[in-house]
C-alpha cells in the first residue's frame, strides 16, 4: 500500500483548435506523497498550469481533450468524475492559489465575506448547516487570518481587496485554500508577483502551515530559487514532458537531464555578475504546435547525438528515487 | 452578502452628478415625476385644479392662462390636470417594462454565458429572432393580438424588450468568466449556481444599471407610442399619447392640445436620458475627470 495522495499516470492532454492539434502533455506521470511538497519546474509555456488545471477539472471545455492517463486521487479517478462530483472534491479535498492574487479576489465583496464563502462550504459538506454570517463561521474567518499573519483580523475583515497589499492578498487566498484541510494543494506560481522580501515570508508561511495542516503540495514555479526553499522533490518539465524527477538535493547536486543542468548554469553566479554577463541556454522553448521528434531539447542540446532527433528518450529510474527521460542514460 | 459602497463612493457620485447642468436638469425632472405619479396614486383627483375627465364645453379650446396652465382641450377638459393624471400610467409602464427585463434579461444572459456551449447557443439564437424584428412593430403585432389596455402595453413590450438586457448581461458574463477571481471561485469548490448568483450577477450589475436607466425613457417612449395608436390607456382615462393623438385633428385652432403632452413625453424621456448617462460617467473612472 502506498501513501500516495495524487497519481498521476502517462497524462497527455491536447488542445484542439482551429489551427490544429497541439500536444500541451505528453505522457505525464507524477506521483505526490502525503505531506510531500513538489515542485515542478520548468519554463514559460511548457504545461505546468495546465498539468494543475487538469488536476482541478478546469481545462478549457470543449477545446481540451485528454487523449489517454488517468489523474488518482485518494484511490479514484478523477478523469471518470461529473462536474458535480468535481465541485465537491475542490476546495475541501483539493484547493489551488495562483500567481495574481489582487484578481484572484472578487473586487465587490470583503475579505471576511470571501473567507466566509469558503469556511461555509467546508462546514456545510462536513455535515453542519451553518449561515455565512453565523458566529461560528465569523470565529473560524478570524482564526485563520491570524493563523496566516494577517495584523488585526477585525478591523481587516471589512476591508476590500483593493485596499490589501499584493502579500496580504496572498494571505488571504493562503487562508481559502488552506481553510479547509486539504489533503492536496496546487500553488501555481503564488510567489512570482510579489517582491523577494515577501516572497521570502509567503514561502514560509506556506512550509509551515501546509505542514500543521498535513496537506500536500505541487508547487509551480519557474524559479530554481523558490523551489529549493520549498520542495522535497522536484519535477522538470520541459515542452509539456516530464524530463527528470528527483529529490531537491539531488537535483541541485547531480542533475542528470542537459536541459536541468542548462537551467542550473544559467543561475547568475558571483563572478558572471561581475563580468555582467548571463549564461543563458541557446534558443528558446518550442513552441507547442511544433515540437522537434524524438527529444524535444535536442535542438538546444550540447550532448545531442543523432538518435535524439528520432526517438523520444522515456522516464526511467537512472538511481533510487532519481529519474531521467534522456538517452545519455540509457543503460541498455 | 450585501454589496456596500462606501461614504466616499457616493460623495464622488455626487459630486460628479452635481457638475452637470444637464444631468441636473435630468434629475429634477425625472425626480418631479416620479414624486407627481406616487402623489397622484396616493391622493387621486384631489390632487389638480380641476376634474380630468369633467367635461364643460363652455370652456373648451382655451389657450394656456393663468387659469388653465396647459390651456383646455375640445371638451373642455384641463389638460394640465389631464397631464398630471396621466403620469403614473406612464411611469408604472415605463418601470414594469425596464424592470422585468432587466430581471428577466440578466439572468438569462448570465447564466448563458456562464455556462456556455449549447445552452449559450440556445439562448442567443432565441434572443437573435426577437432582436431581428423591430421591437415598436413587435410590440405593435402583439398588442393589436392581445387587444387595447394598460397591461397589455407592458406585456407587448416586453417581448422584445428583455433580449437586449440578456446580450449585455451575456457580454459581462463572458468577460468574468475568464476572469481569476472566478477560476479562484471554482478551485474553492463554490456551485456553479452560487458562483453565477454571487460572484457573476454583483459583478455584472452596473452597465446593466445604467442601461435601464437610459432605457425607462424609451419605455415611456414607446407605450405613448402604443396609446398613440389606440392600443394602450383607453378614454376618458388621460394618458399622454392618447392626448397626442386626439388633439392632432385640432393643430389648427388649439396646438396646445396635442403640442403640450407631447413635449411632457419628451421632457420624461429627455431626462432619463440624461440621468442614464451622468450615472453612466459617475460609475465609470475612465470619465471621473476628478
Amino acid at each position: 500500500m502506498t501513501n500516495a495522495v495524487l497519481e498521476v499516470h502517462d497524462l497527455s492532454v491536447v488542445f484542439e483548435t482551429f489551427e490544429g492539434r497541439y500536444n500541451a502533455l505528453n505522457n505525464i506521470n507524477v506521483t505526490i506523497n502525503q505531506s510531500e511538497v513538489i515542485g515542478l519546474v520548468g519554463e514559460s509555456g511548457c504545461g505546468k498550469s495546465t498539468l494543475a488545471l487538469a488536476v482541478m477539472g478546469l481545462l478549457p471545455r470543449p477545446h481540451a481533450k485528454i487523449p489517454s492517463g488517468s489523474i488518482t486521487f485518494k484511490g479514484k479517478n478523477l478523469l471518470s468524475f461529473t462536474e458535480k462530483e468535481m465541485e465537491q472534491i475542490r476546495g475541501t479535498d483539493i484547493s489551488m492559489i495562483f500567481q495574481e492574487p489582487l484578481t484572484s479576489l472578487d473586487p465587490l465583496f470583503t475579505i471576511g465575506d470571501q473567507l466566509s464563502e469558503t469556511i461555509q462550504i467546508k462546514l456545510q459538506r462536513a455535515g453542519e448547516n451553518v449561515r455565512w454570517n453565523s458566529g461560528k463561521v465569523k470565529t473560524e474567518v478570524l482564526n485563520w487570518m491570524k493563523r496566516v499573519g494577517l495584523a488585526d483580523p477585525e478591523s481587516a475583515m471589512e476591508r476590500y481587496p483593493h485596499e490589501f497589499s499584493g502579500g496580504m492578498r496572498q494571505r488571504v487566498m493562503i487562508a481559502m485554500a488552506l481553510a479547509a484541510e486539504p489533503r492536496l494543494m496546487l500553488a501555481d506560481e503564488p510567489t512570482s508577483a510579489l517582491d523577494v522580501t515577501t516572497q521570502v515570508q509567503i514561502l514560509r508561511l506556506v512550509k509551515s502551515l501546509v505542514s500543521q495542516v498535513k496537506a500536500s503540495v505541487l508547487f509551480i514555479s519557474h524559479d530554481l530559487a523558490v523551489v529549493a526553499q520549498i520542495a522535497d522533490r522536484v519535477a522538470v518539465m520541459y515542452a509539456g514532458m516530464m524530463v527528470e524527477e528527483a529529490s531537491v538535493h539531488e537535483i541541485f547536486e547531480n542533475p542528470l537531464h542537459p536541459y536541468t543542468q542548462a537551467l542550473l548554469a544559467s543561475f547568475p553566479k558571483e563572478e558572471e555578475v561581475k563580468k555582467s554577463k548571463l549564461v543563458s541556454i541557446p534558443g528558446s522553448v518550442p513552441n507547442i504546435a511544433h515540437i522537434p521528434p524524438g527529444c524535444p531539447f535536442h535542438p538546444r542540446c550540447s550532448f545531442a547525438k543523432d538518435i535524439c532527433s528520432t526517438t523520444r528518450p522515456e522516464l526511467r529510474e537512472n538511481s533510487p528515487g532519481h529519474r531521467v527521460a534522456c538517452v545519455l542514460y540509457d543503460k541498455s | 452578502m450585501g454589496i456596500s459602497i462606501d461614504r466616499r463612493e457616493i460623495s464622488i457620485i455626487l459630486t460628479i452628478l452635481r457638475r452637470d447642468r444637464l444631468s441636473i436638469f435630468g434629475i429634477a425632472v425625472a425626480a418631479v415625476f416620479i414624486v407627481t405619479s406616487i402623489a397622484v396614486r396616493i391622493f387621486g383627483n384631489g390632487l389638480v385644479p380641476y376634474d380630468p375627465t369633467q367635461v364643460n364645453m363652455m370652456v373648451a379650446f382655451q389657450a394656456p392662462s393663468f387659469q388653465h396652465f396647459f390651456g383646455t382641450d375640445n371638451l373642455g377638459r384641463d389638460i394640465f390636470s389631464r397631464c398630471v393624471i396621466a403620469a403614473p400610467i406612464d411611469a408604472e409602464i415605463g418601470f414594469s417594462i425596464v424592470v422585468i427585463s432587466v430581471l428577466i434579461g440578466t439572468i438569462l444572459g448570465s447564466c448563458s454565458g456562464y455556462i456556455g456551449g449549447k445552452v449559450d447557443e440556445t439562448f442567443m439564437r432565441i434572443t437573435d429572432v426577437f432582436i431581428a424584428v423591430p421591437t415598436l412593430v413587435l410590440a405593435v403585432v402583439v398588442a393589436v393580438a392581445l387587444g387595447p389596455g394598460v397591461e397589455h402595453v407592458i406585456e407587448a413590450n416586453l417581448v422584445g424588450w428583455w433580449p437586449v438586457y440578456a446580450r449585455l448581461a451575456r457580454a459581462g458574463a463572458l468577460s468574468l468568466k475568464e476572469s481569476q477571481f472566478i477560476e479562484a471561485a471554482k478551485v474553492a469548490g463554490i456551485s456553479r449556481f452560487r458562483i453565477i448568483l454571487k460572484h457573476i450577477l454583483p459583478n455584472n450589475i452596473s452597465p446593466i444599471l445604467v442601461y435601464a436607466t437610459l432605457d425607462i425613457g424609451n419605455a415611456i417612449l414607446y407605450a405613448s407610442v402604443l396609446s398613440y395608436l389606440g392600443l394602450g390607456a383607453q378614454p376618458p382615462q388621460a394618458e399622454w399619447g392618447r392626448m397626442v393623438y386626439d388633439g392632432q385633428v385640432y393643430l389648427v385652432n388649439g396646438w396646445w392640445i396635442s403640442i403640450i403632452p407631447g413635449l411632457v413625453i419628451f421632457a420624461v424621456a429627455l431626462a432619463f436620458n440624461l440621468l442614464g448617462d451622468a450615472l453612466r460617467d459617475a460609475f465609470d473612472p475612465r470619465y471621473r475627470k476628478l
